[in-house]
């Protein structure tokens, strides 16, 4: 059972009160009613004792009047009922072998005794007795007073505790009530404070002006819960320069992750770039023997079929024939007609392979060139078509190429970053038409800018995949087939190049690729 | 205290204020008087008792011969009648001039001596016709 503070004070309170009642009620009005009888019967005695000393002295003295008034002597005392002189006498028997003694009452005061005695019952009465003996007889004073006195004293003493009693009891109550509104209430105002500050209110206050020591407390408690408040508030605010910290430290770690990733990617593409640029230099001597001997080959294959036909239209012309029908017979062997137009489609072929090798190993050149943080003059339709050329197995046969170049000039770039640019959107383009399709590609200049776009007819994308395509390590791809770093690159790539990409896309109708730069840079980044 | 004097030969002599008691009286009024038997004279004035006080030789002999008891006896006597309301009781002095002195005041008074007064306002009674008894 929990009791409360209040129920304290108040059990307190009415068992102080219950007991200076008892006390007040009933124990001190009995004591004071005891000493009281305990006088009262003294008193009596000693008046007694006088009366019956003042008879003593009146009788020595044969003052018979001085007798009476000894016996008058309460005569004003309100509680007096009578004053009896008795007489003692002893009595011998005729032989004077034994005797008895009696009492004969000699006097009584006052005259109407009698009626005054009728008047009282025996438990009003206080009788006392006081013997004496003089010469001229042994006797005794015999005082009998009311007790109606003694009856009012404790009446009067009852009435004074009862209203003591109830005096007491109001201030107890009054106390209470007091003790309740200084100690109860305050401390009550106190815990439900505490409760609202445990449940994280911490503009509680409580108003308490009093001195002592729940006014201490009061003002503890309110310091405290200041205090705190000033703690949370510093504790939040540290705890928002944290977040803000974390946040910033979680963006350097996605941006030191991305520029990693980046310069792993670069780092790579470097690498492919030099054995790209090797290859294509090793390529590109023998490519080169081929391509510049085809055409004396060509030359020199056209002068050899030239002497074979002039030397049939001298044996034509000079009917030798027969002569050299063996030759002819060889001739009609060999198919030396389907020889000759063999070999011009074999030098075709040759001349197309080695043209179209050379494109490649120039594009391959083209692509990997190696930039050194050096802004350089590049073509953007060339590196457009490098793009295509190294991209064209990938598309050839099933995708349409439809360009639309306009007259542009070099612009101020890194020629290996713009590639791979291209790059990852046209594969990403190629990638996107399942079957068939076209793949739109124009180029203009608008400005001081040039300006590309590349438009497939492939599946699109929603917004929310738009949304998040140039974020690191996003991809729709399946895994392993994509970093989800390429877009992120690229876009990394334009800003670098103070331009801009957009991208337009729906699902179904394509992506488009919108691709701003400068044609001239201020600054070396 | 003890006492000498043989109450029998004592004389002892009867005075009066000259208001009041009569010159001569039998001894048998006397005693009756003394008694408080009678508490007015015949010219209405209140009979007065003036005695010796029980212990002095005079009263001693007093009891003796007019009341034939003891000194004690006498007050318990006088306390009776007086606390009865029968009469008053004597006025017991201690000396002989004393006793003169509040007869010759009191009108009424009659007390014994034991000697024949010669003091002024004092009357001597004759009891059976003699001065003293």
């Amino acid at each position: 059972m929990r009791i409360t503070l209040k129920t304290k004070i108040w059990l307190t309170i009415l068992t102080i009160v219950l007991m200076f009642s008892f006390f007040s009620l009933y124990y001190f009005p009995s004591q004071q009613e005891k000493y009281l009888l305990d006088n009262y019967n003294n008193e009596v005695q000693n008046l007694t004792n006088t009366i019956s000393l003042g008879v003593k002295i009146a009788l020595k003295d044969e003052n018979f009047e001085g007798v009476q008034t000894a016996m008058s002597f309460v005569k004003d005392d309100q509680r007096l009922l009578f004053v009896n002189l008795w007489v003692t006498d002893t009595t011998w028997d005729n032989d004077h072998k034994s005797f008895k003694v009696s009492d004969s009452l000699l006097k009584t005061y006052p005259e109407d005794t009698v009626n005054r005695h009728n008047t009282h019952s025996k438990n009003s009465i206080i009788k006392k007795r006081s013997e004496f003996a003089s010469d001229m007889m042994n006797g005794a004073i015999e005082l009998a007073v009311t007790t109606e006195y003694i009856e009012m004293g404790k009446k009067k003493i009852r009435t004074t505790s009862l209203i003591v009693s109830g005096v007491v009891f109001v201030i107890g109550i009054l106390i209470g009530f007091w003790l309740s509104r200084n100690i109860s209430i305050p401390v009550v105002a106190l815990r439900n404070a505490a409760d609202k500050v445990g449940e994280g209110d911490l503009t509680q206050r409580v108003i308490n002006e009093s001195g002592d020591e729940i006014g201490d407390l009061a003002r503890a408690f309110n310091k405290m819960v200041a205090d705190l408040a000033k703690a949370r508030e510093e504790l939040n605010k540290a705890n928002i320069n944290l977040a803000t910290t974390n946040e910033e430290l979680h963006k350097t770690v996605a941006d030191l992750k991305a520029a990693q990733e980046q310069l792993i990617q670069a780092e790579k593409m470097a690498s492919l770039g030099q054995l790209t640029a090797g290859i294509a230099h090793e390529l590109n001597n023998p490519i080169n023997f081929v391509t510049a001997n085809i055409q004396p080959l060509k030359d020199d294959m056209a002068d050899l079929i030239k002497f074979i036909e002039s030397y049939d239209e001298i044996i034509r012309k000079n009917n030798l024939e027969n002569k050299f029908s063996e030759i002819e017979k060889v001739k009609q062997d060999g198919n030396i007609e389907f020889t000759k137009k063999e070999i011009n489609n074999l030098l075709k072929g040759i001349e197309d392979g080695a043209t179209r090798t050379s494109e490649i190993v120039k594009g391959l050149k083209n692509f990997s060139r190696l930039d050194r943080n050096v802004f350089k003059k590049a073509s953007i339709n060339d590196s457009l078509d490098s793009t295509l050329t190294l991209l064209h197995n990938s598309f050839k046969n099933r995708i349409e190429i439809i360009k639309s170049y306009s007259d542009l000039p070099e612009v101020d770039c890194f020629p290996g970053q713009i590639n791979q640019v291209f790059m990852n959107i046209l594969s990403n383009a190629i990638q996107s038409i399942p079957a068939e399709g076209k793949i739109f590609i124009k180029t203009w200049q608008d400005q001081q800018n040039v300006k590309i776009s590349i438009r497939d007819t492939g599946v699109g994308m929603t917004d929310e995949v738009r949304k998040k395509i140039f974020d690191p390590f996003f991809t729709t791809k399946e895994v392993g087939k994509g970093t989800g770093l390429g877009l992120s690159i690229s876009y990394g790539i334009i800003q670098k190049h103070n331009g801009e990409i957009e991208v337009f896309s729906k699902p179904g109708e394509g992506t488009e690729f919108s691709i701003r730069i400068p044609v001239t840079q201020q600054t070396i980044n | 205290m003890g006492l000498n004097i043989n109450a029998q030969d004592a004389a002892l002599t009867a005075i009066s204020n000259p208001k009041g008691a009569p010159a001569t009286m039998k001894m048998s009024e006397l005693k009756s008087i003394m008694k408080g038997e009678k508490q007015r004279w015949s010219d209405g004035t209140k009979v007065s008792i003036v005695l010796m006080k029980t212990n002095t030789a005079t009263g001693e002999i007093t009891c003796q011969k007019i009341y034939n008891m003891s000194g004690d006896k006498v007050k318990r006597f006088w306390l009776g009648l007086s606390f009865s309301g029968k009469a008053d009781a004597p006025t017991f002095c201690n000396s002989l001039a004393e006793l003169e002195s509040i007869v010759a005041q009191t009108p009424g008074a009659i007390g014994i001596l034991d000697r024949v007064s010669t003091g002024t306002g004092i009357k001597t009674i004759l009891v059976d016709g003699k001065n003293s008894f």
